[in-house]
């Protein structure tokens, strides 16, 4: 949110003039983005994962308009403290902008808030017996603060990496100390193929009919609403409504874009999870 | 052989004193799951400020349930400083705070975290769609929402709460988006419409065992409003609740809170926490809580409504226009 924010409040990037010509371009039946794009295509972009050897699961991301993103994922084995907030502690997320303050929270919201569903699993699949658990850490990186709003490329990257961390096998009982299987490829998935993978969050724009799926900051502008959806498996897990457009929508509008963004989300799930298989 | 030194204990031992915990939260009244809870909103009660408005539930029979109140000022229409670029509309920022002593148990800092600038952004984005922005060029609209006193958590970490999804932020929101609207037409800011927050959750009722697992089954929640009524005396296990309050004993699965403009039938605003199941027709879930949310929305818009009327009443009778029956009245208003 905060890139977007500190564009908007040095005014909109494009005059009066040229908003109401993209507004009504993207009105028409079929509509016509300025890059060509079907509603429902998303920029080129490059993604590869298992790229930091010290962690338990990387990725990083290359978003068509200059955006990068890395994010690891390492996890430690903690001792249960009676003290701590339990099983909400075990995840922890960071989100490094560069050129921005540390202490700026708001992308790290959006993804823990999505991230940490209750029902999902994972806190599950964290304790190790009765004493231990692991803490995961994920650091995200966000490099060259893209034009428009990152929380698409944040979660997409964050769902390859999440998906490609493998935690050690456990090996001793459940009230023993734990001790882990030395061997590498016995390692465990956090995330195993048949059960509810990350959430992954989209950013949808609205322009009259029309429904526009990885806007550009110029699309931003000119739409009407923005939400961002973010999907987990099948099941919505998170709408918020985004800085942008002006007015506001009908009911219908707003079903219709997260009706839409569950359809898309399957196909970018595929697309997702072909990712490294082709090396 | 006793010991004559020492001051022994019992020799048959003692069992360790309970004191009742200070905040057991219990509901004060039960409502049916359509039924809002009674909402005092009155405006101009902050003289400096253009507009203001205070908002609250109603104060608990225990003192030390906490319950929600807000107050909200709104300064402007003012120039902008003179070292900011041109702007043709007016600039609207919202600025949530909350007060060091106003959530139950952990005081809070002065300085704002990431939960506040979070509502802030919501909030401002909830209200910037309702306000004419364009007729107020090279100028800026301040809102300044401070909560007194806050139900429930707010998703910190050390809450003990542990399944389902904190539903404070969200009526914190919701009510803060229904008092500015009510500030900002005080302070005579021209709108499109006056926006109104809502708030709706699907529970499941706390019966003995909490496990994870939903039932998808027993949804019988379908798409509409009249649907969602029915939903509360049917037998199933989840069921929707129309502004859900944290401090009642039921386990909110997902929970939807909106800005809605009633009059023109739009949102500004839509937040929604928790998985809601597609079901193989489509989002049913979804639909049914923002349907919820803006059921509930509409119940306080009522109440906003009767507020600014009273107190426009009040002016004119002051001016001697209107020799209304407006006075007398102490704003409380109920709905539902």
């Amino acid at each position: 949110m905060a890139p977007l924010q500190t564009s908007q409040q040095t005014g909109t990037p494009l005059s009066p003039a040229e908003l109401s010509y993209l507004h009504t371009s993207l009105t028409l039946t079929p509509p016509i983005r300025p890059d060509s794009r079907t509603p429902t295509q998303f920029r080129p972009l490059i993604a590869e994962s298992d790229i930091l050897p010290s962690t338990n699961g990387s990725a990083r991301m290359i978003w068509g308009d200059g955006g990068e993103c890395v994010v690891g994922v390492k996890a430690e084995v903690e001792k249960n403290s009676a003290s701590s907030g339990g099983p909400r502690d075990w995840v922890e997320i960071s989100v490094e902008v560069s050129g921005q303050r540390d202490d700026d929270a708001f992308l790290g919201m959006t993804v823990a808030e999505s991230l940490l569903v209750p029902e999902s699993g994972v806190l599950e699949r964290l304790a190790l017996g009765e004493r231990f658990h692991w803490k995961v850490f994920v650091d995200i990186l966000l490099l060259t603060p893209p034009l428009s709003h990152p929380a698409t490329l944040l979660t997409l990257t964050t769902y390859l990496a999440l998906r490609n961390t493998f935690l050690p096998k456990l090996v001793s009982e459940v009230a023993e100390d734990p001790v882990f299987d030395d061997d590498w490829d016995n390692a465990l998935p956090l995330y195993p193929v048949d059960r509810i993978a990350p959430p992954i969050t989209l950013l949808v724009v609205s322009v009259g009919e029309n429904i526009f799926f990885d806007p550009t900051r110029e699309e931003l502008a000119a739409g009407d609403v923005v939400l961002a959806v973010s999907i987990c498996g099948k099941k919505v897990v998170g709408v918020r409504t985004l800085e942008g457009g002006g007015g506001g929508v009908g009911r219908a509008v707003v079903k219709r874009v997260i009706k839409e963004s569950c359809e898309v989300a399957e196909e970018v799930f595929g697309s997702l999870n072909s990712v490294g298989e082709g090396d | 052989m006793t010991d004559r030194r020492r001051i022994n204990g019992p020799p048959e031992g003692t069992t360790p004193l309970v004191f009742p915990s200070g905040s057991t939260h219990k509901s004060m009244i039960k409502r049916s799951p359509t039924t809002l809870r009674r909402i005092f909103l009155k405006t101009s009660l902050t003289p400096p400020a253009t507009g203001s408005a205070f908002l609250e539930l109603p104060t608990p029979s225990c003192p030390s349930t906490p319950t929600l109140k807000l107050t909200t000022s709104v300064y402007g229409p003012r120039p902008l400083p003179s070292s900011t670029t041109f702007s043709p509309n007016a600039r609207l920022t919202a600025e949530l705070k909350f007060s060091p002593f106003s959530t139950p148990g952990r005081r809070r800092g002065y300085i704002r975290d990431g939960v506040e600038r979070d509502l802030s952004a919501q909030l401002s984005l909830a209200l910037g769609k309702s306000v004419d922005v364009g007729k107020y060029p090279k100028s800026a609209i301040d809102v300044f929402v401070s909560v007194l006193d806050c139900e429930g958590g707010l998703g910190d970490p050390n809450d003990v709460k542990s399944s389902g999804v904190e539903v404070g932020l969200m009526s914190v929101l919701a009510a803060a988006i229904s008092c500015a609207g009510a500030a900002i037409a005080d302070a005579g800011i021209e709108c499109f419409d006056l926006v109104a927050g809502g708030v709706a959750g699907l529970i499941k009722k706390r019966d003995g065992e909490v496990e994870g697992d939903r039932i998808v089954a027993d949804m019988g929640i379908g798409g509409g409003n009249d649907d969602s009524r029915r939903g509360g005396e049917r037998d199933t296990r989840i069921t929707l609740v129309l502004d859900p309050s944290p401090t009642e004993d039921y386990i909110i699965l997902a929970a939807a809170a909106v800005g809605y403009m009633a009059a023109r039938d739009e949102l500004t605003l839509v937040w929604t926490k928790g998985s809601m199941a597609r079901n193989c027709d489509g989002t049913d879930e979804v639909e049914s809580l923002i349907d919820g949310a803006i059921a509930a929305a509409t119940g306080v818009r009522l109440v906003i409504n009767e507020a600014i009327k009273e107190r426009l009443l009040l002016g004119l009778n002051a001016v001697g226009l209107v020799r209304g029956t407006a006075g007398g009245d102490n704003g409380d208003r109920t709905v539902g």
